[in-house]
Order: C-alpha cells, then structure tokens, then sequence
C-alpha cells in the first residue's frame, strides 16, 4: 500500500498555520510531494483570497469576541472556527494524479470528509462547487488554489459550530441574530454533534479524518513534521499572515489595482513567464 | 469607489469600480466565488482599468481575458463579472 506523508499539527495559531500551508504548498511546488495534514485553531475567521474584510466582518464584534483574522491564498468565502468547533485539513497532490476539472478535483478531495463519516455509520454527499452534506445539510466546505503542479485543498469538518458567533462577527444587523435567524442557519449547517446527539470530541473527530485521508486514498499515513526548509520558508511567509496590507489589501484607502500589496509571489512568477 | 453586485453560481461577485473620463479608471472584484490559480483576479482587474463602460465593451474585454489566460472559475462565466460591474458603474452614474 502506498504512503502518504501526514503531519497532525495539533492546535495552532491560524497566521502560523495558514504559513505552513503556503510553505508546504510551495514546497511540493518543486518536489511534487503528496501531503496531507490536520489542524485546529483558537478562534478565528480567515478570509478567501478575494474577500473584501470590511464588507464581511464587523471588525469591532470579531475583537469583542476574541476572533483573530487573517487572509488565505486560496479564494472561496470565509473559514469562521469557533473555539473547538471543527477540526481543518489540507491535502497537496499533484496536478497529474488529479481531474483537471477544478469541480471534479474538490469531489475527490472531498471524499477524505465523506470516508471521515463513515467512521460514524453517517452518509456523505459531495454537492459541487466544494461542499459536503450530511443529512442534507452542509458539514463542511473548502478551498483550492492550484500551481503548476500541484494544488493544495484545505477545508473543514464541523464539530461543534457556534453559529450566534458567526452571525455575529458578520456584517449583519445585530437584530438578525434572533432565534429565529440563527434557526434559519440551522436549517443549512450541521455539525457532528447535532447530528450524532452527543459531544464529539476533538481528537475523536482527527482520528477520523485520519481514516478518511487512509481510505480515500488507499494509503497508509506516514507520521510527519516540516522538514527544516519547510520551517525556515514557513518563518519567512508568516509575517505576510499579520500584515494588515494582505489581510485588508482592498480597503485601507489602496486597492490592488494600485499596489495595496506587492504582487503576490504566483503572480511575480507567471508574469517572469511572460 | 461604487459597488454592484452579481451573486453567482459559485458565489457573490462584488464589484467596486471608480470611473473616470468615461473608463473604468479603478476596479476591485471581490467576493467569494471560485476562480483558480487566484493571481489571475489580480490580472483580470487590471486588464479592466481603461475599459471603457458599456456593458458590451466590458463583456468583450472579459471573454477576451478567459481566452488568453489559463485558468478555471466552475459556473462564473465573463457575464456574472460584467453584470457586477455594469451595476457598479450605473451606481456611479446615479
């Protein structure tokens, strides 16, 4: 049986972790290696590639609240993680091995999720562009961004989602997080322990994303952790994590049309192409 | 800069422009709909700048960006860009 190399961060500060995704991302830009990984963070909202912040969030209400933000690499819509409520993963995989289909390629990497459910007897459904449901609801969402030669999939699978927080960090009028409103939310979210009508606790939840990294790709997984280069690319990319120029690069009076922030490395490197 | 809004079938487009002598003279396509490798929101933006502002012209210029670069955005085709923006721009214009 094949192996694939995994690495269980743990529970990580989300500038950190969302550094070692890009580090690792690019790494295997160059050596095409197959990876998976698993994380949780204290609080946090990260925010899609082309998100704009200030429309998004209620900044005042996310810090009241303890919510740290950063930006992703990756577009789609915002990551909101409440304390303990969901455990995230990544998987970088090679372009070849992969549909060049970007709907197509989620479906397969969204099968770690649906393998991951089945350690529960709970029945998963792939709903294109990128989400998973269970019981007809949405149990987890994702995000891709895609190099020359690989991409790299991060997502999530909710445990124990805090949906008042959401609603709240968001920029709603506070008079919509009735109820009645958050009810509405029910209706189209679920979580593990909603579903199973019990307390699932975190590791409990890693050890079956493990079993769906294992028998999504018939693989075994190979316990792992950043190789020095890895560290050391990792320590150069996260400041960019805190920097307020990437994390507001629309609305702090610049846009990116006139250099809210240097163009990003993939874009430096397409145009050199050029 | 004013916003127009185009919801989609991978999600919201949000479209702030700022026009000047008649050309999309800044523009930001924000949201959070599915367009991979992403650096080519950064480029498509700027391929924008200088358009001037009927919606066929803006169109072209987008069917013309999807033609040249290589990229994917599954169900958001030059159309939901375009429409975004024209709402963007009829804001401006009041």
């Amino acid at each position: 049986m094949d192996k694939l190399r995994f690495i269980d961060f743990g529970r990580m500060d989300v500038h950190k972790i969302m550094s070692y995704n890009e580090a690792l991302f690019r790494t295997a830009e160059k050596t095409r290696e197959t990876i998976g990984f698993i994380w949780t963070t204290p609080p946090a909202i990260i925010m899609g590639y082309s998100q704009l912040i200030e429309k998004e969030l209620n900044l005042e209400r996310c810090k009241a609240l303890g919510y740290k933000i950063t930006r992703r690499i990756s577009g789609g819509g915002m990551a909101f993680s409440s304390e303990g409520s969901q455990i995230q993963y990544g998987y970088i995989g090679s372009l070849s091995d992969l549909p060049f289909d970007v709907t197509d390629s989620y479906k397969e990497v969204c099968g770690i999720v649906i393998r991951a459910l089945e350690k529960y007897s709970l029945s998963g459904e792939f709903k294109p562009i990128n989400d998973v449901l269970c019981n007809g609801k949405k149990i987890s969402g994702s995000a891709q961004t895609r190099g020359e030669k690989v991409l790299l999939q991060h997502g999530t699978l909710l445990v124990d989602f805090n949906i008042k927080d959401m609603m709240t960090c968001c920029n709603i009028p506070l008079e919509k997080i009735s109820d009645k409103g958050i009810k509405s939310v029910e209706e189209r979210m679920i979580d593990l322990d909603r579903v199973l009508g019990r307390k699932v606790p975190l590791d409990e939840a890693a050890c079956a994303m493990r079993y769906g990294f294992e028998k999504n790709f018939n693989v075994e997984l190979e316990d792992s952790s950043l190789t020095k280069e890895e560290e050391k690319l990792a320590s150069e990319l996260l400041p960019k994590y805190y920097d307020e120029n990437w994390i507001f690069r629309y609305t702090r009076g610049k846009t990116r049309s006139s250099g809210a922030y240097p163009d990003s490395p993939e874009q430096a490197e397409f145009l050199s192409k050029k | 800069m004013k916003e127009g809004l185009c919801k989609s079938k991978s999600g919201l487009i949000r479209a702030l422009v700022r026009i000047e002598g008649g050309k999309i003279a800044d523009i930001i396509i924000s949201g959070d709909y599915i367009l991979t490798p992403e650096h080519c929101i950064d480029l498509m933006e700027k391929a924008l700048i200088g358009s001037e502002t009927d919606r066929e012209k803006i169109l072209v210029r987008l069917k013309e960006f999807y033609a040249r670069n290589n990229f994917q955005s599954p169900q958001t085709y030059p159309e939901d860009f375009t429409e975004a923006i024209i709402k963007a721009i009829n804001a401006q214009n009041g």
